[in-house]
């Protein structure tokens, strides 16, 4: 079952359109990666699917319900959770209460306190420095928490842009092991610049330039495909 | 004879530091709800003191008209958080659509427009009126030392107003929302806050302290049509010094700026009071522009 569909999706910014005609399904208990170079347009789909950008043409449906009509915060009580590339911490505020805004949703606040003990268990490192201020931590930590928030709405579909840009490689590794973990429970949607890391944990990759989805399939197909080998794993076609 | 004199100095010197604390958190509750609502609508509320008055005006006219004081006041301080809600939802919407200088300028005028209206509705429709609460006493002596008990009451409401504040803003969620949307607005929005909501509900709890700030005035002195704008300067020199989108700075910046206020007054002369203020706002913006304690909401 699809989890969440893109139709023939338009969106950008200021009346611009930055994506084309994009299609995209999600699963039920999947990871789906969409990859592609820097200013390709998957910042700008996730943005689309959060209601953070303009759609001009198509729809994004999630459980079978239209939802392009939606601000971004009805979409977050449907369950849909978003980790931005920019994470948007609130950085004067202490890493728990970070957390707890996370469970803003009535439907997330009444099992704050399971959900928070949980984030712990997941990232030891947060409880640790719980009375911290987000703004104090390191990138990886801040990443651990953006990821901490989105996860404390108790989310069917999270959504994660661009996960490992600014952080060391050992530290992405060790969040994408965690997020695998995650994924017998949870849907995952990420874009991702790292090619590598996309083919390690996803089911499905869709490929974006300029805007347009130009290929998809499942890592193994796609690391066959000779674009895919030549473009982006820096293999011989 | 000597130490006599002395002595007389320095408990003159406590009851002005007093008396400046206390008009600081007067300045501080004044403050406070200009900064709440620059910090998440980006407005600069030029209509900020004309709050005081109406919660002045609302109150003077229910109690003469033999109205219960206290359900008067409390009418009062309603009608200037919903006539700021009513700002919000009304004529600043199409201001909220633009974007950087334009936002701001445009803002600053139709506030502008809205303080000079409600200035001539009021002085119009109610010269020489004026609201004041008497307190039945008129000194107390604490340790030897006499202070007015009106700045005392007045000072004690204005400190359990920004109580109540800091309280609602650091222990309930929606407190913790405001503090969120004020530092993140995507950050708020991923996180399901509706943040138009969080605006309006800001610009109300502005004008309630704003009606506060008129209670507490009206203890200490007297609120009168015709003196808002000189109460919004003096939010925004508060504002300034403290950090224009910091609520804790507002507050700790109030204080600060009554007690320079009361020592010049005592020292150089009241008359002097407001151009040192202005001179230490633009030392401040000149010096330290995010102002003296910003960061942190």
């Amino acid at each position: 079952m699809d989890l969440l569909r893109v139709e023939g999706l338009k969106a950008g910014y200021k009346g611009l359109n930055v994506l084309w005609d994009v299609e995209l399904n999600v699963k039920k208990n999947t990871i789906v990666s969409i990859i592609g170079s820097n200013g390709s347009g998957k910042t700008t789909l996730l943005n689309a699917i959060m209601g953070l950008v303009d759609v001009s043409e198509g729809d994004v449906v999630f459980k079978g319900k239209r939802i392009n009509h939606l601000k971004t915060q009805e979409r977050v009580s449907l369950g849909i959770a978003f980790v931005p590339s920019e994470r948007e911490l609130f950085p004067d505020m202490s890493v728990e209460d970070n957390l707890m805004l996370g469970a803003y949703t009535p439907r997330a606040r009444r099992k704050l306190r399971d959900s928070l003990k949980q984030i712990y268990d997941f990232f030891p490192v947060l409880k640790e420095r719980s009375n911290q201020l987000a703004g104090t931590m390191s990138g990886g930590e801040q990443q651990m928490l953006a990821i901490g928030r989105a996860l404390m709405s108790r989310p069917e579909l999270l959504i994660l842009d661009e996960l490992s840009t600014g952080l060391a490689p050992a530290i992405t590794l060790k969040i994408y092991r965690k997020l695998k973990g995650l994924s017998e429970r949870m849907t995952v949607l990420l874009a991702e610049q790292n090619i590598h890391q996309a083919f390690m944990v996803s089911d499905y990759i869709y490929v974006l330039e300029n805007g347009k989805i130009i290929a998809s399939g499942s890592p193994d197909e796609l690391s066959e495909s000779s674009l895919i080998k030549s473009a982006y794993l820096g293999l011989k076609a | 004879m000597t130490i006599d004199i002395a002595s007389i100095a320095i408990s003159e010197l406590v009851e002005v530091l007093i008396d400046g604390i206390l008009f600081g958190l007067q300045l501080s509750l004044l403050a406070v709800g200009l900064v709440l609502i620059f910090g998440l609508g980006g407005i600069l509320n030029l209509a900020h003191g004309e709050f005081v008055i109406v919660t002045g005006v609302i109150s003077a006219v229910l109690i003469s008209s033999g109205w219960n004081p206290a359900a008067a006041i409390v009418i009062g301080i309603l009608f200037s958080g919903i006539l700021a809600l009513a700002l919000d939802r009304s004529v600043l919407r199409p201001v909220y659509k633009l974007e950087g200088e334009m936002e701001v300028l445009v803002g600053l005028f139709v506030t502008l427009g809205l303080a000079f209206t409600l200035e001539g509705i009021t002085s119009y429709l109610f010269p020489g009126l004026y609201f004041s609460v008497r307190v039945p006493v008129e000194t107390v002596s604490i340790f030897g030392l006499s202070f007015r008990a009106s700045a005392l009451v007045s000072g004690l409401i204005s400190f359990l107003s920004l109580l109540f504040l800091l309280l609602f803003l650091g222990k309930t969620m929606t407190g913790k929302a405001i503090r969120a949307a004020l530092q993140n607005q995507i950050g708020s929005r991923v996180c399901g806050i509706d943040v138009d909501r969080m605006r309006s509900l800001v610009f109300f709890l502005g004008g309630l302290m704003a009606g506060l700030a008129a209670l507490a005035k009206g203890i200490a002195s007297s609120v009168e049509p015709g003196s808002g704008l000189e109460l919004t300067s003096y939010a925004l020199i508060v504002g300034v010094v403290g950090g224009v989108r910091s609520v804790y700075g507002a507050m700790v910046a109030g204080i600060l700026l009554g007690i320079v206020n009361a020592l010049a007054g005592y020292l150089l002369g009241t008359y002097l009071t407001l151009v040192i203020l202005l001179v230490i706002v633009v030392a401040v913006i000149i010096y330290k522009p995010s102002g003296l304690f910003a960061g942190g909401v």
